[in-house]
């Protein structure tokens, strides 16, 4: 009785790493399967990949970026976003080597004036990265700051701005 | 044409052959059997190519470019070509089958087909069975990889930003790291995996949308498979050893989550290196060479990640052995740390620090004490509702407490006892983090798997012990077939 007892321990484990195996296992080898069924009859190149996976309107938003910014070009990073979605660094990576300076939340710049004092390098061009995969928009400096003043004229500080149009 | 599997083989290849090569040099890694083999061959190839290069490019101003890169991966698999035709120049040839790592398969092979002969060489049914599913689910994880582009979060916040900055400046030291205006996360973070990025990015003239990097990443997991088969074995025999490399692959945090295997965090590396490292450094005959392999793998495992340096510490002070062979190996071992060290600071010097936690500054001023327990009651509930995700574990952290606890009797021999503190070390990095950080809850949200994820392979060979002796309580002797020496569970504690 107490030998029986003390394989008790041992059945649960020998049973539990069965159990684990019955459940993970079928998950990874189905995967496994779509994936290579998907790898095998996939026909795109890297700019057609990336349409699929981040949504059209978000990668073509990239792709007229970088044309605009040639990769030496560097650009202020405004995040238009909550910023919990990581908005700014996807934005950032997507368009690097170009290289950012982060101006800040865009609900946060109240003012031309406020934006003009951020501003540690003389860059010609801003990106807005917005979250959810809504595409990024590129604003000559100037166009920005007139939006931002426009809107503070406007008083409308919780909706509005650049890129509510999107 | 479907997605460019050959282009990712090639990726791969180009840090596999090299350290292909670089295990002729080292003869307990070259009487491997061929697959563990090219699996040390391969974390070999990423720590001596992209390690080579991130050095050149920072002590020696050479441009990250492909001449280099070619010549980077050229040397050690010339080296190792040069040293296998030496090699059988000077050894006397002897007959078919005397070869201690061909155990049966030669003398068998008359009698019985390849397939049944690789199969008995394995450990029997189960162990090839496990291997083919694990296999499997290995060309699934490099199926996805060559199919989308990078989606993960760290992977492209930090890592393959740098990867992009610093292809294009051709130096690990690019102005946007070096000039504190320009908006980057986390520079100081070592740049190993980038810089094999961008290795591969130059070597085959990709476009930086190219999923190429991705391979590299998705290679790691079947390397991370075998260096737990290749640890385990030798500890607790062939079965065991199935079970628990065909438990991690099993594992969907490891395959998805973020940090696993179908991302470009460099968790997954870093688990390698700590891993390989650890087996080389714990398992055998103490000798001078493999305390030198040892030690190329944590000096890429500082390398890859801030808490390298911790693990690799740890992984040097569990290896010691009194007299003079366990001096010399762990002088061997500790000479490529320490080095990688000195580089690491020299390399950080010159890049200011933003965008990131500065644990060193938070634990000067004395942030740890009473942090460490106070914030316990913080954090620890996120670590245990991680660890009970059915989706992320599919029950792995119910299975696992239960093992160890049937075979805890094991636990007492040193060898698992060494390797059960080496499983330790990364969720004790983690506890001191959470301690000292100002939002422990949200840090350990986003990274208490991936710690999990670091300690595999010591957790996983402690684990097939485990199951060792619980198959023995069960009456059902595991084949005492062995691959180098006896197992742990059949030699007597020391």
């Amino acid at each position: 009785m107490r030998a029986r007892l003390g394989r008790v321990p041992a059945l649960a484990a020998a049973g539990l790493l069965g159990l684990y195996l019955a459940a993970a296992l079928p998950w990874g080898l189905g995967r496994a399967w779509l994936e290579v069924v998907r790898a095998a009859s996939a026909h795109e190149n890297p700019a057609e990949a990336r349409r699929r996976v981040f949504g059209e309107t978000y990668a073509s938003a990239i792709e007229e970026i970088r044309r605009a910014l040639p990769a030496g070009e560097s650009y202020l990073l405004v995040e238009g976003g909550s910023g919990m979605l990581g908005d700014a660094v996807w934005v950032r990576y997507d368009l690097a080597p170009r290289r950012a300076i982060y101006l800040g939340q865009l609900n946060e710049l109240t003012s031309g004036m406020q934006v003009r004092r951020r501003l540690v390098a003389n860059l010609r061009h801003v990106v807005v990265a917005f979250g959810n995969g809504r595409p990024p928009r590129l604003y000559e400096r100037y166009s920005f700051l007139q939006e931002i003043d426009r809107r503070a004229r406007a008083g409308s500080t919780a909706r509005g701005g650049p890129g509510s149009a999107r | 044409m479907p997605a460019d599997l050959a282009g990712g083989l090639g990726a791969v290849a180009l840090f596999a052959v090299p350290g292909y090569g670089l295990t002729e040099l080292l003869p307990g890694l070259r009487r491997r059997p061929l697959p563990r083999r090219a699996a040390y061959g391969y974390l070999l190839g990423v720590a001596a190519v992209a390690g080579s290069l991130y050095a050149l490019s920072h002590l020696g101003g050479v441009p990250l470019r492909p001449p280099a890169i070619w010549a980077a991966a050229a040397a050690p698999a010339l080296l190792g070509l040069t040293a296998a035709l030496l090699r059988r120049r000077l050894t006397p040839k002897v007959a078919a089958g005397s070869r201690s790592d061909s155990r049966p398969l030669a003398a068998t092979a008359a009698s019985r087909s390849l397939f049944a002969a690789r199969i008995r060489d394995l450990g029997g049914p189960l162990p090839a069975a496990c291997a083919l599913a694990a296999t499997f689910i290995c060309v699934g994880v490099f199926a996805e990889a060559m199919t989308n582009p990078p989606h993960d979060w760290d992977g492209r916040m930090t890592w393959g930003t740098q990867a992009r900055y610093v292809r294009a400046a051709g130096t690990v030291d690019p102005g946007v790291l070096l000039d504190s205006r320009w908006y980057i996360s986390h520079p100081q973070y070592p740049l190993l995996l980038p810089v094999a990025q961008v290795a591969v990015l130059e070597a085959f003239a990709a476009d930086p949308d190219s999923p190429l990097p991705r391979a590299v990443y998705a290679a790691f997991l079947p390397v991370l498979l075998l260096v737990i088969y290749d640890g385990a074995r030798r500890a607790a025999g062939p079965v065991p050893a199935a079970l628990a490399a065909l438990a991690v692959a099993a594992a969907p945090f490891i395959i998805r989550g973020e940090g696993g295997a179908e991302s470009t965090y460099s968790d997954l590396p870093l688990a390698c290196f700590y891993g390989a490292g650890l087996v080389l450094l714990l398992g055998g005959r103490p000798r001078a060479e493999s305390g030198w392999a040892a030690g190329l793998l944590l000096a890429a495992a500082v390398l890859t990640k801030n808490e390298g340096a911790v693990l690799a510490g740890l992984a040097l002070a569990l290896g010691w052995r009194s007299g003079k062979a366990g001096a010399a190996r762990l002088a061997a071992a500790a000479a490529p740390v320490v080095m990688a060290l000195v580089f690491l600071a020299s390399w950080r010097a010159g890049i200011p620090n933003r965008q990131d936690e500065s644990y060193l500054e938070i634990v000067q001023a004395g942030h740890l004490w009473p942090g460490i327990v106070t914030h316990v009651a913080d954090f620890v509930p996120v670590m245990i509702d991680k660890m009970n995700r059915f989706r992320h574990w599919a029950g792995f952290w119910w299975m696992a407490p239960a093992a160890l606890l049937a075979g805890r009797r094991v636990l007492r021999h040193p060898l698992a006892s060494r390797f059960l503190t080496a499983a330790l070390g990364p969720p004790a990095v983690a506890w001191a983090a959470y301690s000292v950080h100002p939002t422990p809850v949200n840090l350990a949200a986003v990274t208490w798997e991936r710690f999990l994820l670091q300690a595999a392979v010591p957790l996983l060979i402690v684990l097939a012990c485990s199951w060792a002796a619980v198959w023995r309580r069960l009456g059902r002797p595991i084949s005492k077939q062995r691959y180098g020496g006896k197992a742990l569970l059949s030699s007597p504690p020391q």
